[in-house]
């Protein structure tokens, strides 16, 4: 039992140390695929300015108000066991998460619109046209890093990238 | 393999397999979402796998097939049911164990993070215990070699999950946003079922201070439950209701089961070290 004991708070000790000692991050593109096997210790464990994602309508009369494109569910008690709108919901907010960090990562003459996570996110922000814009034949998105706790600003935070102007 | 043992490997199979089923079916209803309008669609997510070879490559896009992986999500249910009903068997492990990699990497890398996570451990601990009992020691004899293999499992699931529960806690208490209770109300207003009402009491600092000490002190205090059956009882009845707050708030409903896959092989641990 002493030795157990022993055992359990060698362990949960280095556990601590390993927390306050930084590392280096390793990257590779297997890595990133296979990421569900690397446990991520520190979901929600430090609020921060997080991307998100705005949408315009541009029509001949000129630019619109940016509007968040962000989406919002009501609980059901159902969904503990059928909740796929909002798990897609949550999937789509992790690419947002992901064109940031790629955005981070870009050298400065790089194509952002041939990152894959730029790509999707397009789509993701297509797919909300409907919803937010009426009428207009263009649409431009941005992403900005907004501080916590101030979800709906759009002229808060950094500006981390602006599309160029696209077809709806 | 003795009666605790037992118990303990068909409750992580049935647990697990209610899992599977509950990922599974989602899987199913989000199939729109991966095809060619979809926003992972296939077009768009292979430029992910350029590093790869022609031949893997050939793999990834014979299984990003719209009927393939629609054969591939029946399939995944029934092994499921198979899962709960009869126990889990090398063929059936494989076929998750690697099945599970494959549809991760059609959802570039990761679907619902913690519980893909989660998941992929307790299936390995499942893994690892059939294959032993499958191609174990054969000089031990096959009751012996079910046994070591469904506790190597179990232990394995058990450090997981412990770990996970610590660690997160401790980062918790690390951060001051925490502390303060400030770092709930925020999470909670940016969650896809939020913002949290003007009026919630969860605004309330104490409310909100309680509630953030009560998660840290929880999550963090997991060492102690591995030192005693009851108290480890009692950590598991607390993370029910845990998870559940986590899908009601958060929106993660895959979490409750995924985790409570994890709980027979805490319990499990928990006895051993104090037997």
């Amino acid at each position: 039992m002493l030795a157990t004991a022993l055992l359990a708070t060698l362990y949960f000790g280095f556990l601590m140390a390993a927390l306050i000692v930084q590392s280096r991050e390793v990257r590779h593109p297997w890595l990133f695929l296979l990421r569900s096997f690397l446990p991520n210790w520190r979901f929600y464990s430090a609020p921060g300015p997080s991307p998100r994602l705005f949408v315009r309508a541009h029509s001949e009369t000129g630019l619109g108000e940016w509007q968040l494109i962000y989406p919002r569910f009501r609980p059901k008690l159902l969904g503990l066991v059928f909740n796929p709108k909002v798990n897609l919901a949550l999937a789509e907010m992790n690419l947002i998460d992901h064109l940031a960090s790629d955005l981070n990562d870009c050298v400065h003459d790089s194509d952002v619109a041939e990152l894959v996570s730029y790509q999707m996110v397009e789509r993701v922000v297509r797919q909300a046209l409907p919803n937010l814009l009426a009428g207009g034949r263009h649409f431009q998105f941005c992403l900005r890093a907004i501080p916590s706790g101030r979800l709906s600003s759009s002229d808060e935070g950094d500006m981390l990238m602006i599309s160029a102007i696209l077809d709806i | 393999m003795d009666d605790l043992t037992h118990i303990c490997l068909r409750l992580t199979e049935v647990f697990l397999g209610f899992s599977l089923l509950v990922q599974t079916s989602e899987f199913l209803y989000l199939r729109q979402a991966l095809g060619p309008d979809g926003t992972f669609a296939y077009r768009i997510q292979r430029q992910d796998l350029s590093h790869i070879g022609p031949q893997s490559r050939w793999l990834f896009d014979l299984m990003a097939n719209e009927t393939v992986y629609f054969l591939h999500l029946l399939a995944r249910l029934a092994a499921a049911i198979s899962l709960i009903i009869f126990g889990s068997s090398s063929g059936v492990m494989v076929f998750l164990f690697v099945g599970t990699i494959l549809i991760l990497i059609r959802w570039r890398g990761a679907f619902n993070g913690g519980s893909d996570f989660m998941t992929i451990v307790v299936l390995t601990g499942l893994l690892v215990s059939a294959l032993y009992s499958s191609f174990g020691d054969a000089s031990t004899g096959a009751s012996t070699g079910a046994s070591t293999g469904a506790r190597a499992g179990l232990f394995y699931i058990a450090i997981h999950s412990a770990t996970s529960y610590f660690i997160s806690g401790w980062v918790k208490l690390l951060s001051a946003d925490w502390r303060s209770g400030r770092a709930l109300v925020w999470f909670l207003d940016d969650s896809v079922f939020g913002p949290l009402p003007e009026t919630s009491r969860l605004r309330l600092p104490a409310i909100a201070l309680t509630g953030s000490w009560a998660f840290i002190l929880w999550e963090a205090s997991i060492p102690l439950a591995l030192l005693d059956v009851w108290l480890m009882a009692v950590f598991c009845l607390i993370g029910l209701v845990f998870h559940f707050l986590v899908y009601w708030y958060l929106g993660l409903n895959r979490f409750l089961a995924a985790w409570i896959a994890s709980y027979p092989a805490l319990i499990f641990t928990a006895l051993q070290l104090t037997a």
